[in-house]
């Protein structure tokens, strides 16, 4: 028997591990101090933008906004007189003299205050622009009324960097960090820390706050480090004073203090040398490694002292006490880091740092814990206390074990019925975060931000509105729908502010016509619109331009609707209404999606809990498939279900119950305790089957010796373990404070369900009484008289857990948008994409097509098959599309389903029929010929506008067509060609013509498309022609009538879909 | 017969599915005649040498409605052999009529399943029976007849399995070569379980795909596929033994650029006892060589199976297997695949050689070499020690 096989295994180590003792540990330290030299490497992040990973849609939606305007990361100086006037000298003199000081701040590239307003007013045909207020000490008291009523009326300034009723002011100062080295942005935020030092010293009375993004950023890092300082000391030492008072020896705590110290540094120093950064999530990992080194020690030196008083020698001992927990030990050290490396399904960096520092961590744990600790405890003293209180703890767990013998039905009844109860609460959880709240009120961002909110609001959300063409800006028509979005933006109750280009435009129409108020409203003529512009432009002062709120070819407006004090839910539900709007009320090219770091926050934990959902569902599968493959049986493994993912659901329905609502924070809560509290369920069931395939015991004997073995040290490290996650919740970083209290509760809940719940079902179910075989498997496929039931509850489970995700809506995907670079590239990206997306739209298309492929001697073989195509209107995406070859015979059937990506490998499946088999393929054979034709498979796939980087060359005749020729370069990998020359034509936007280069940059083929087709606006060529110009070999493509619009959806495009074609 | 109960049910149920509504009856098919020939003389007494003729006829009808949402299939296989009477026989491989919606659907007939991701041995496919006396490499399967339900959801596809008749596994006859020591009387096996063949047998199957895996689990309760051996009829026979089994499989691929990670494991609880088993390993694909068009992948998969002695025997409880995949990717689709199957403990080794071409679009050519080495008395391929064999099929298809 492998169980055996395993004990001869775990025994043979012991002895070596005593007899070569000083060697092992000698060695484990140096090989620490190897890897944990990494550790040096360790630096915090202090970017918001860590959070996301650098696919997430809405963060490259963000980044694209922040590359064509300015960047959004600020410093919000918020400045409350005592007095409640602003505009008295003091208060105007300070709000001047920071405006100027805040330009002194490093990597600030703007400063807006309502001293440096760009006031405009006419003088005659002139426009005037200056400064609102100048030398402020040497106004009078009448001057300073009417600035006061200027700002207050001023729509740009109201509400945003003074408030309507004149007591409290607002400096925003926009920053643009390099991005080099992790020092920027401390190194700003405590120069914006010394100005409003000074400023509170130079002008007593004067409150100022500090807040804004670059605060958010720094309070990430400062908060992590702060953890870092205080939780880590006071963890450690309640750890290990729990543990000598358990223990009652000196050397065993020794021990397991030496056993945490190294697995911690070897899990530090290996997230060292793969230069993971820390954040203030991913700090938490050397707590959690700490908790389950503990763990695993804990078992061994129970078992240890357990063998001891029943007379053993203490190396006897030892070597009785690895045999029993051999197996356990490693189960739960590999379920574990299956656990924690499930985290890499979350969309957010810092979690898959948490979950592959700890998962390497943990395997340190294990293997110290299975080598130095035995090894140090033969070297150091260790007796056996007579009566100590572990008997005591035994004599306990004796008496629980005959009331769940005695009454399995009740226990069950009520323990489930409590559980599922709990569980029965999840759907009343909310999805909600506030990323101000990340942070409790002893920081000093969130007070400042909470004073803040008083007054402006703090979460931007930014919409840029493209216009028709160059230019388009000035456009009257573009101006007055912009100014309904404005209006509209503004009547909404949460929004404190909209700055928008519409306010200008009407202040420069006024001013122009001698400041008469009837005129304040859009300018009728577009030239005239665009004259004002230009003349304000010229009038503004360097580092004042409109850079922020025009692009530079001045086809798009930035609209910012400042948000008050809401949460995600609400920030939801204004950007679905706002967008709602925008279709009901723009015209289609004046659509936009919201960005901005709020928005962000809005759908991490969408993302993060779907995610987060399917990894825990596939850790809590995969440990019941360790477990069967351990426990060598299914009916075990299937069982292992409940105990392992009860605890975790019936968590977060008290949760639910007892708090409500759940930020992306808590998403990985499952994650994190599961792992913790599949130890439990091991070392119990591990105890189990040992009794019942060794002993040939009852399931009642087995439960009883379960209890006995192993109840005490499973209880120990329960409190130890919820001991040291309650120490999170003493965090000043919400994150790290709810998952220690939810990781507390999900370990006290598994405790009980464990000691009540397992055993009752492994009584009711293994019922196969009377003694068998001592080695016999026949004893435990009998646990499996009813998975009929294990299955029943794990569909319970698996219900459960998909209500989670149907609380979950996909967040909409943005547009990308490609960068830019030169005229020449930024023109034939234009032609591209004018080309690409005259295409878009068509939704799904079919179409049948026949394939001729010809040899140098002009011999023809033929094949014909059917392609189906679902459009995918992502940009960021490529489109979906299925082939089905009917003919040759031999290969009917047959079927290739893409999915395919802008720069990452396609995910590619192939039906063959013969097997009825379905295959995931490599995609890497870009380059490779598709079905033996001149075609390759990127000529196919490739034809996604991001796919590549353009370049226009020049125009051109192409057989009597005007065309434009554009160079494309391919911007995925293993693509066959350095370049492709392409003509397009002008009039309807369509590739007549295309050369390939090949890797040697030779001309290798050339592709003419012919027989172009207008189906209600889609054009389609009908027949392609693919010349190779280095082989003499050629292929056409002849399609049939394509069909648009046939009500195709995801699951036709599915890989389950393929087993269905025929 | 009940098969042929089974069949007159199936045949009735496409008629009245093709009747109802409208949608042609496409008709395709092929006919191959294959040529064995036998390196060695026969190690048992009444078995054949030399060249071994057969020829086997594949009629396929599918139909499909005007709105799509159903679809029926009958595919019939008729192999006539010259030698072994075994391997000359009738099967319907499909006979089902299905219906779909978006995001379900429904089978009712007898059809074909094929779970798993690894090449050597397809070790998680459990649905259809294998018809062993066709080919021994386990890939042609018998016609299963099956109630299935597929649900298609935003988190994976869940399979829901009712399979009511179970099918015999084929075996060649007594002059039949690649056939154990005693021939095997499969038409006459023992059941453990009381209902025998008609045991209702179930399964449901979770399968996905995230990102760059692919991942499937699935549970099986019923007869086993797998039978053991007994010498029942007189001694000049071996008796099948079916029976029942719980059995937990997965089945894991990750694809990389070039690299495929494969792995399918499972834990089966039978009458016999408990195990586990496994096969895994990778492949990878050299694309594009020097340029040319020519792919070549290269497979490493490992092969463990825990069974214990009162389990059906298999070969496959400790072995290698390597392998190499040449794709031409020319217009006649030529392919090689090359391989050896080495069992570390007892160093046994089975080879095979599968090379394909199409001539003309119509006819298609296969050649196959199977061999055998280093397999001692007691080992699992010792009877097929002197079955050497290349095989050339010539298809025609219409």
């Amino acid at each position: 028997m492998k169980s055996n096989r395993l004990d001869l295994f775990a025994v043979g180590l012991a002895r070596t591990v005593i007899a070569r003792r000083w060697w092992i540990i000698l060695a484990a330290v140096l090989a620490t101090l190897a890897v944990g030299s990494g550790a040096r490497h360790l630096e915090f992040a202090n970017n918001y933008r860590v959070f996301f990973s650098d696919d997430n849609p809405e963060l490259v939606a963000f980044e694209e906004l922040q590359s064509t305007y300015t960047k959004n990361d600020n410093f919000l100086f918020v400045l409350e007189p005592a007095d409640g006037q602003v505009f008295s000298t003091d208060t105007l003199t300070a709000v001047e003299m920071l405006t100027e000081a805040a330009w002194k701040i490093p990597y600030a590239i703007r400063v807006d205050s309502l001293t440096n307003f760009q006031h405009t007013s006419g003088v005659d045909d002139d426009l005037v622009v200056e400064d609102l207020v100048r030398d402020a000490p040497t106004l009078s008291a009448d001057q300073r009324q009417a600035r006061r009523d200027i700002a207050l009326a001023e729509p740009l300034l109201r509400n945003q960097l003074i408030t309507d009723d004149g007591r409290v002011a607002g400096i925003n100062v926009i920053l643009q960090y390099p991005e080099k080295s992790l020092s920027e942005v401390p190194e700003a935020v405590s120069h914006a820390r010394d100005l409003r030092d000074q400023l509170e010293q130079s002008f007593p009375g004067l409150r100022v706050s500090l807040t804004g993004v670059s605060m958010l950023n720094n309070a990430f890092a400062e908060t992590g480090t702060a953890d870092m300082g205080t939780l880590m000391p006071a963890m450690f030492g309640l750890i290990m004073l729990l543990t000598l008072l358990i223990l009652r020896s000196a050397s065993a705590t020794a021990a397991t203090l030496v056993v945490i110290m190294l697995s911690v540094t070897a899990g530090m120093g290996a997230a060292g040398l793969l230069g993971i950064k820390l954040t203030p999530i991913s700090v938490a990992a050397p707590i959690v490694i700490l908790t389950l080194a503990i763990a695993d020690s804990i078992h061994i030196l129970v078992s240890l002292r357990t063998a001891m008083r029943e007379g053993h020698s203490k190396l006897d001992a030892i070597a009785e006490s690895l045999r029993q927990n051999f197996l356990p030990v490693s189960v739960t050290s590999l379920t574990t880091i299956v656990g924690f490396l499930a985290l890499n399904f979350s969309d957010a960096p810092p979690f898959w740092h948490l979950g592959n520092i700890t998962a390497m961590g943990i395997a340190a744990a294990w293997l110290f814990s299975l080598t130095v600790l035995p090894a140090l405890m033969s070297a150091l003293p260790f007796k056996q206390q007579p009566s100590d209180s572990q008997a005591l703890g035994e004599r306990a767990m004796a008496w629980l074990a005959d009331r769940v013998v005695a009454r399995p039905r009740v226990i069950l009844t009520v323990t489930g019925a409590a559980a599922l109860g709990l569980v029965a609460f999840i759907p009343t959880l909310e999805l909600n975060d506030q990323w101000t709240r990340y942070f409790d009120q002893r920081v000093e961002f969130r007070q400042d931000t909470d004073r803040s909110v008083n007054y402006f609001g703090i979460y931007p959300i930014e919409y840029s509105v493209p216009a028709q063409g160059q230019g388009g800006v000035s456009d009257p028509d573009y101006l007055a729908q912009l100014e309904l979005f404005t209006e509209y933006l503004r009547e909404r109750p949460e929004v404190t502010h909209v700055y928008s280009l519409t306010d200008i435009m009407k202040r420069l129409n006024m001013n122009l016509h001698g400041d008469d108020r009837q005129k304040y409203r859009i300018p009728d003529d577009r030239d005239l619109a665009a004259q004002y512009l230009l003349l304000y432009e010229l009038s503004l002062p360097y580092g004042l331009d409109l850079n922020d709120r025009i692009n530079i070819e001045k086809s798009a407006s930035r609209v910012t609707a400042t948000l008050s004090d809401v949460n995600s839910i609400q920030t939801k539900q204004f950007l679905n209404d706002t967008e709602a709007w925008m279709q009901r009320n723009l015209p289609d090219w004046m659509q936009s999606r919201p960005t901005s770091a709020s928005v962000m926050f809005t759908y991490i934990a969408e993302r993060n809990v779907a995610d987060m959902v399917a990894g825990t569902a596939a850790a809590v599968g995969a440990i019941a498939v360790i477990l069967m493959l351990a426990l060598r049986s299914v009916g075990l493994g299937l069982l292992s279900l409940v105990p392992n993912g009860l605890p975790i659901l019936a968590t977060f329905g008290a949760w639910a119950l007892l708090v409500g609502e759940v930020g992306f924070s808590v998403a990985t809560v499952a994650s994190i305790s599961l792992g913790i509290i599949v130890d439990d369920t091991v070392h119990l069931l591990a105890k189990y089957v040992r009794a019942r395939r060794e002993r040939g015991g009852t399931a009642a004997e087995a439960v009883r010796y379960a209890f006995r073995s192993v109840g005490v040290a499973v209880m120990v490290n329960t409190i130890i373990l919820a001991a040291g996650f309650a120490v999170l919740t003493a965090s000043s970083f919400k994150v790290n404070a709810d998952m220690g209290l939810l990781t507390s509760l999900a370990i006290v809940l598994a405790l009980v369900l464990d000691f009540l719940l397992l055993p009752a079902l492994l009584l009711l179910l293994d019922r196969s009484q009377g003694h068998t075989q001592p080695t016999g498997d026949t004893a435990m496929s009998s646990t499996i008289r009813r998975p009929a039931t294990a299955a029943g509850v794990m569909l319970a489970l698996g219900l459960s857990l998909s209500t989670l995700t149907m609380n979950v809506v996909d967040a909409a995907d943005q547009p990308v948008v490609a960068g830019e670079v030169s005229e020449e590239a930024s023109k034939g990206f234009q032609i591209a994409a004018r080309s690409d997306r005259s295409d878009r739209g068509f939704q799904d298309s079919e179409v049948q097509l026949e394939m001729v492929l010809r040899n140098a001697a002009g011999r023809e073989s033929r094949r014909s098959l059917q392609i189906t195509t679902q459009e995918v209107p992502d940009e960021s995406l490529g489109d979906r599309s299925l082939v089905v070859f009917e003919s040759p015979r031999d290969i009917e059937g047959t079927a290739l389903l893409s999915h395919a990506k802008i720069l990452d490998p396609d995910d590619q499946w192939l039906f063959l029929p013969a097997l009825k088999r379905v295959k995931r393929i490599s995609s890497a054979n870009k380059s490779g010929p598709f079905v033996g034709s001149e075609f390759a498979f990127e000529d196919f796939t490739a034809l996604e506008l991001n796919k590549y980087d353009y370049q226009w060359l020049r125009e051109e005749q192409l057989d009597g067509v005007p065309t434009d020729v554009v160079e494309r370069f391919p911007r995925y990998e293993n693509s066959g060609y350095t370049r492709q020359v392409a003509w397009v034509d002008q009039q309807v936007f369509q590739i007549r013509r295309v050369d390939f280069y090949d890797r040697r940059g030779d001309l290798l083929k050339s592709l003419n498309l012919r027989d172009y087709r207008d189906y209600n606006g889609i054009w389609r060529a009908h027949r392609m022609e693919m010349v190779n110009h280095q082989t003499g070999k050629s292929t056409d493509l002849v399609y049939g009538e394509y069909r648009f619009g046939n009500g195709l959806n995801d699951n036709d495009f599915i890989k389950g879909r393929l087993s269905r074609l025929r | 017969m009940n098969m042929n109960a089974m069949h007159t049910a199936a045949l009735a149920l496409l008629m009245m599915a093709g009747s109802v509504h409208a949608g042609d009856w496409d008709f395709s098919g092929s006919v191959g005649l294959d040529t064995r020939g036998f390196l060695q003389e026969a190690r048992f007494d009444q078995q054949d040498d030399g060249l071994h003729f057969s020829l086997a006829l594949q009629p396929e009808w599918r139909w499909r409605s005007d709105d799509r949402r159903q679809r029926a299939s009958i595919v019939g296989f008729v192999r006539a052999d010259a030698k072994d009477p075994e391997r000359s026989r009738f099967d319907l491989r499909e006979a089902y009529w299905a219906a779909e919606g978006d995001d379900w659907d429904l089978t009712l007939g007898i059809n074909k399943v094929f779970w798993g991701v690894t090449e050597s041995r397809h070790l998680v496919d459990v649905i259809n029976q294998t018809d062993l006396a066709e080919d021994i490499d386990q890939e042609e399967k018998l016609g299963q007849p099956m109630v299935n339900l597929n649900l298609q959801r935003d988190w994976g596809r869940v399979e829901l399995y009712l399979l009511p008749h179970f099918r015999e596994r084929t075996f060649p006859g007594r002059r039949g070569r690649l056939r154990p020591p005693l021939p095997v009387d499969g038409d006459n096996p023992v059941y453990r379980s009381s209902a025998a063949r008609n045991h209702v047998d179930v399964a449901a199957r979770y399968s996905h795909f995230l990102g760059d895996v692919d991942l499937g689990l699935y549970l099986f309760r019923g007869t086993s596929r797998e039978p053991g051996f007994d010498m029942r009829s007189g001694g000049d026979s071996l008796t099948p033994v079916y029976e029942q089994m719980t059995q937990f499989g997965i089945d894991f691929q990750h694809t990389g650029e070039a690299w495929l990670w494969k792995f399918e494991g499972l834990v089966r609880s039978a009458d016999s006892g408990s195990f586990a088993a496994m096969v895994g390993g990778f492949e990878y694909t050299f694309f594009g060589i020097r340029d040319s068009a020519l792919d070549l992948g290269v497979l490493v998969e490992y092969l463990y199976d825990g069974r214990g002695d009162s389990a059906p025997p298999t070969p496959f409880d400790d072995d290698v297997f390597v392998g190499a995949r040449v794709a031409l990717n020319d217009a006649s689709d030529s392919s090689l695949l090359v391989g050896a199957v080495v069992d570390r403990g007892s160093g046994e080794a089975f080879f095979n050689l599968e090379a394909e071409r199409r001539l003309t679009d119509q006819l298609s050519a296969e050649l196959r070499f199977r061999g055998f080495s280093n397999a001692g008395p007691g080992d699992a391929l010792f009877p097929f020690q002197r079955d050497d064999y290349l095989q050339l099929n010539l298809s025609w298809y219409f």
